[in-house]
């Protein structure tokens, strides 16, 4: 790998670019950090879109949820639509109809075109998509429309991750605080990417002026928000609406669900490539073209990874110097890679603690930073190898 | 409503400086680094010379019970010698290289072979001897016959001892063997006996074949 040498350090280099300036946004944006736009008073009519596909177990828990929602019952319109369950989802979901949730069902066709279903029997002027798995606070929904002002079209909530019961959990958990930082910064440069598929909401003449969400993408909330920012429509974030979601607790489930992930994000980096551009702001010369610096990064990870994996030096030489060997390598580029980990690591933990106060073990954070990196790689590989066997083609497992 | 756009050059401008600034840091810390290396390397090379030094004047002694004495020491130095050259060998493939330490350190090698092969002559000993030519300029599979060579000395252990020499960065040890030897292509390994083999890029199984060979010559006698 020292071949490339120069190549790593002009990534290193741009990585390093990327995180100063970000810790920059932060510091001179520190007091609006979080803050909401708009009023709290803020009551339109909204229509919770709740899609469901074998949801049996979690349905009720996060129909309820909406139920309990500190908003008057008149202005909130809850809708379920069953996308062809072959479990007893429907039947769940079916007895809160007392209760004044419509329920529909109806063949399966994935999670983008069973939202566009709900969006046309929608009635609110805000629609909110949520999904089976996941659930909001009491407080979710008035804190969210906070941060409508009269510029904002959709606004990405704060999804958590409650009681991680292992390490891969708890490394999603961490993710999930840092995505949510991280949003919240890009939103100074009106930079958001994603809007997050367990909870968001939009103004309905979003998908009136753009359409709805896209059938053919496998992340769907990723693309209909690059495609606002195509629009030039403002979303914004919030940091305190605490929605929380189901994670996949077993490898091979998040290997799935990240694989898809890849693909999907993949694909939407292309399709979007083109708002790289000076015309789009900070967005179009920072936020996107740092998307794309990750995509390239972790293309270099794998590939130097795999590198690593087949020469054999290493090994030998750590057979006769030992740990010594570790030692002998100290030079420029580990610097630089550990300082730029360090200042990350520095972010997480004061992110976590400080502004979601939430507890985190700083060895915690270390494994994540350590372990991250080489599950992404993994789910590159599984993802290029899907890409290749289904050439391309759409295919949600 | 459509946003309107901003672009916050000033501060990617005051970003752009910092990192500069942070990179520069870290390029001069991390040379410093490289540079400890190698002054260390320096550092253990002239005390293996001393020590090296000292166990070649007892041998003038030419007293055959201090045997053991010789063997002992030569085992150490050797030891010494070759972590040396696995921690250049190893900086060398990180773009981490000293011409001068090198050739400093291939002189080394050079009086630690002269060396055991005196102990050898006068004291007998169940090692054989191997000198690898290398290059890093010209020679695509170097860098594989290397590994090639430490394989067979993870396998053999104490009863081979390798010097590496680098062809072609003008050392006068490295000239000297090369022509000693007849060695005029890279990577030749030559496996040192009363008729030395040379061989040419070798597999791990053929150098061990080669070198037990050479050890049976060697107890046959």
């Amino acid at each position: 790998m020292y071949e490339f040498w120069g190549v790593l350090l002009a990534l290193n280099f741009v990585g390093l670019f990327f995180v100063i300036t970000f810790t920059l946004l932060y510091i001179t944006n520190r007091e609006r950090f979080g803050k909401k736009e708009g009023r709290l008073s803020f009551e339109p009519k909204i229509s919770v879109i709740i899609p469901a596909y074998n949801e049996e177990k979690c349905i009720e828990q996060c129909i309820e949820s909406v139920l309990r929602a500190d908003y008057p019952k008149e202005k909130l319109e809850i809708i379920v639509i069953d996308d062809g369950s072959e479990d007893g989802t429907y039947e769940k979901a079916k007895k809160y109809e007392k209760e004044g949730v419509r329920v529909y069902r109806k063949k399966n066709s994935g999670k983008a075109d069973t939202l566009n279903f709900g969006i046309k029997l929608a009635k609110g002027g805000i629609i909110a998509p949520l999904d089976a798995d996941s659930y909001i606070m009491p407080y979710s929904i008035r804190r969210m429309l906070a941060h409508f002002d009269e510029n904002t079209m959709a606004v990405a909530s704060a999804v958590k991750v409650r009681g991680a019961r292992n390490l891969l959990e708890e490394i999603q958990r961490i993710e999930y605080l840092f995505a949510l930082f991280s949003r919240t910064l890009a939103k100074f440069f009106d930079g958001i990417q994603v809007t997050p598929g367990p909870f968001s909401m939009f103004r309905k003449e979003v998908f009136e002026k753009i359409g709805g969400f896209d059938t053919k993408s496998l992340v769907e909330d990723q693309e209909i928000a690059l495609r606002m920012q195509k629009h030039n429509y403002r979303i914004s974030c919030s940091i305190d609406t605490d929605v929380y979601t189901e994670i996949p607790g077993t490898f091979r489930a998040l290997m799935k669900q990240r694989t898809r992930w890849q693909r999907g994000g993949f694909w939407n980096v292309v399709k979007y490539a083109h708002l790289i551009n000076p015309k789009y702001g900070d967005f179009g010369v920072f936020v996107l073209p740092f998307s794309v610096f990750g995509y390239f990064v972790l293309l270099v990870w794998a590939a130097l990874t795999t590198a690593s994996f087949l020469d054999r030096g290493g090994g030998l030489y750590f057979h006769f110097l030992g740990f010594e060997q570790f030692f002998l390598e100290l030079n420029a580029l580990h610097l630089l890679t550990v300082f730029t980990l360090l200042i990350i690591g520095c972010w997480l933990y004061f992110s976590i603690r400080n502004i979601f106060r939430e507890e985190v073990n700083p060895l915690m954070i270390a494994a994540y930073l350590l372990v991250y990196p080489v599950l992404i790689t993994v789910f590159w590989f599984s993802a290029f190898y899907k890409e290749v066997k289904t050439r391309g083609g759409f295919s949600w497992n | 409503m459509e946003l309107e756009r901003k672009t916050s050059i000033r501060l990617y401008a005051i970003a752009l400086i910092l990192t500069a600034v942070v990179f520069l840091i870290g390029i001069y810390v991390g040379n410093l680094l490289s540079e400890k290396s190698l002054t260390d390397i320096n550092g253990e090379i002239t005390d293996v010379e001393a020590r090296a030094r000292t166990t070649q004047l007892l041998f003038l002694l030419e007293n055959s019970s201090f045997c053991p004495i010789y063997g002992e020491e030569l085992s150490k130095v050797d030891t010494d010698v070759e972590t040396i050259g696995y921690k250049l060998s190893y900086l060398e493939e990180r773009n981490v290289e000293d011409i001068e330490l090198k050739k400093y350190y291939f002189l080394l090698e050079l009086d630690a072979f002269l060396f055991s092969k005196r102990v050898e002559g006068q004291c007998g000993g169940n090692y054989s001897l191997v000198l690898y030519f290398y290059s890093n300029k010209n020679c695509s599979n170097c860098k594989e016959q290397g590994y090639e060579l430490l394989d067979a000395k993870k396998e053999l252990g104490e009863s081979v001892r390798i010097y590496s020499f680098d062809g072609e960065i003008g050392s006068a040890a490295s000239s000297a063997l090369m022509k000693m030897y007849g060695v005029s292509t890279y990577p030749t390994i030559v496996l040192v006996g009363e008729n030395s083999t040379l061989l040419n890029f070798s597999r791990e199984e053929t150098i061990i074949n080669g070198i037990k060979e050479k050890l049976q010559e060697k107890n046959l006698d």
